[in-house]
């Protein structure tokens, strides 16, 4: 489900409630039909990466490491459904892979639902695709909030605009393909394909 | 605008050599150095009093510092910083009553828990940059990550050795130069401020000056020290 709007619409508010962050005025948050208004972000069972970049202070095999211990899981398995698994051997990681690292650490929790606050806006090109092909790799139910247009078209299955605090919504997602197409006159792209010997991404 | 950039760099280098030169080549060129006896047992005590209460105030100044900036505890920090903004014989005269009650006036306690007193708002005040808004995202993403407070303390520090490292100095450095709460609280064992106090008022300047150079140099390196790790962590 992506969440589309302008600066300052509300969309890092919103998200920001929903892990438990900021207090709701009213209403109720219930995660599986289970209410977590009163919970706070670490029993929400929420998996929540923010906009600006997480900068571990860990190598990323001790990072998969120290939260495999924690959650008592493997990391491996899951660093290979995210098509992932050569960040376990970095030392020092770019923007975009620290944000492929906290996404496969969220994902060692095996959290019901995941909260993504523009988690690619200040990536690149590449990093950008990578990051939404693992994300569709894992098949799990995504609140993803942007303010590009392109990228909602991209990613969503379900498409929300949000203004002024208000959600409104859903919208028919007619845009995807066309989405596509633009993403494929871009060299990037058709480079990253090449690379990777893959079909189009198809999120 | 090099021109004039350069001008302002040598003003700059000039007014700190004046600063430190005013200091220290008057007392070099007119005092013959004598250094009385009792220096090196008081810099001794004052080492291991800074010491002990640098370890006791830096985990108080953590929690302070984490609780007060990133879980909603703003409002009190005041209440263990306001020590900074008074004289230091204010917090001694402050602590007088209970130090008195508990028996402990003029001991090594008084002297390691003054300090406490006074170098645990220094400590919150470097590590708040550790905890500020700047880092607000590592902080909500490890809390969702179920992870509890101590645990993210704990990265915290890992992701910033050289604060955690400067701010044991500045610590250190001020339990080692404190002087106004001891004058009330704390006069024995005699730690290097009280020790030249009291060369300057039983043996006159000379003895005083020699002290007071070595302290100088002392605090030279140390700041030296704080500047490098300064240099280092915003690398």
């Amino acid at each position: 489900m992506v969440i589309l709007g302008r600066n300052g619409s509300g969309k890092s508010t919103l998200l920001q409630t929903l892990a438990g962050f900021i207090k709701p005025v009213k209403g109720a948050i219930t995660v599986d039909g289970v209410d977590v208004t009163g919970l706070p972000p670490s029993r929400r069972n929420m998996g929540y990466i923010p906009q600006e970049p997480v900068k571990l202070p860990l190598t990323p095999r001790q990072a998969l490491e120290y939260f495999g211990r924690f959650y008592g899981r493997g990391y491996m398995p899951l660093l290979k459904e995210l098509g992932v698994d050569y960040l376990v051997e970095k030392r020092d990681v770019s923007v975009g892979e620290g944000q492929l690292l906290a996404l496969a650490l969220v994902m060692l929790r095996d959290p019901a639902i995941l909260l993504l606050d523009e988690p690619v806006s200040s990536l690149d090109y590449l990093n950008k695709l990578s990051f939404w092909k693992a994300l569709k790799n894992l098949r799990k139910p995504a609140l993803v909030v942007t303010h590009d247009p392109l990228e909602a078209a991209y990613i969503a299955d379900l498409l929300y605009v949000i203004e002024d605090g208000k959600v409104s919504g859903p919208y028919p997602n007619t845009m995807r393909e066309m989405s596509k197409e633009a993403l494929q006159t871009f060299n990037l792209y058709e480079k990253l394909r090449a690379e990777e010997n893959k079909g189009p991404y198809d999120c | 605008m090099t021109g004039m950039s350069g001008a302002v760099k040598f003003l700059v280098l000039f007014t700190a050599l004046l600063y430190f030169g005013v200091l220290v080549i008057p007392p070099i060129a007119t005092q013959p150095p004598t250094l009385p006896p009792g220096f090196e047992t008081a810099l001794a005590t004052t080492a291991a009093a800074s010491t002990i209460s640098t370890a006791i105030s830096l985990p108080a100044s953590l929690l302070f510092a984490f609780y007060g900036l990133r879980r909603g505890l703003a409002p009190v920090m005041p209440a263990v910083t306001f020590s900074t903004a008074v004289p230091h014989t204010a917090v001694g005269l402050l602590l007088l009553p209970l130090f008195a009650r508990l028996g402990v006036v003029d001991t090594f306690p008084a002297v390691v828990a003054a300090m406490s007193v006074v170098s645990t708002p220094i400590g919150v005040g470097t590590l708040s940059t550790l905890f500020s808004n700047r880092n607000k995202g590592l902080d909500e993403f490890l809390q969702t990550l179920s992870l509890n407070d101590l645990a993210i303390i704990w990265l915290y520090l890992r992701s910033a050795p050289t604060t955690v490292a400067s701010t044991v100095l500045l610590m250190w450095l001020r339990s080692f130069s404190e002087l106004g709460a001891f004058l009330i609280v704390g006069m024995r064992p005699a730690t290097v401020g009280v020790y030249l106090y009291e060369t300057f008022l039983r043996l006159g300047t000379a003895p005083a000056v020699t002290v007071a150079l070595l302290v100088a140099v002392f605090g030279l390196v140390f700041s030296t020290l704080l500047f490098l790790l300064a240099r280092a962590a915003e690398r």
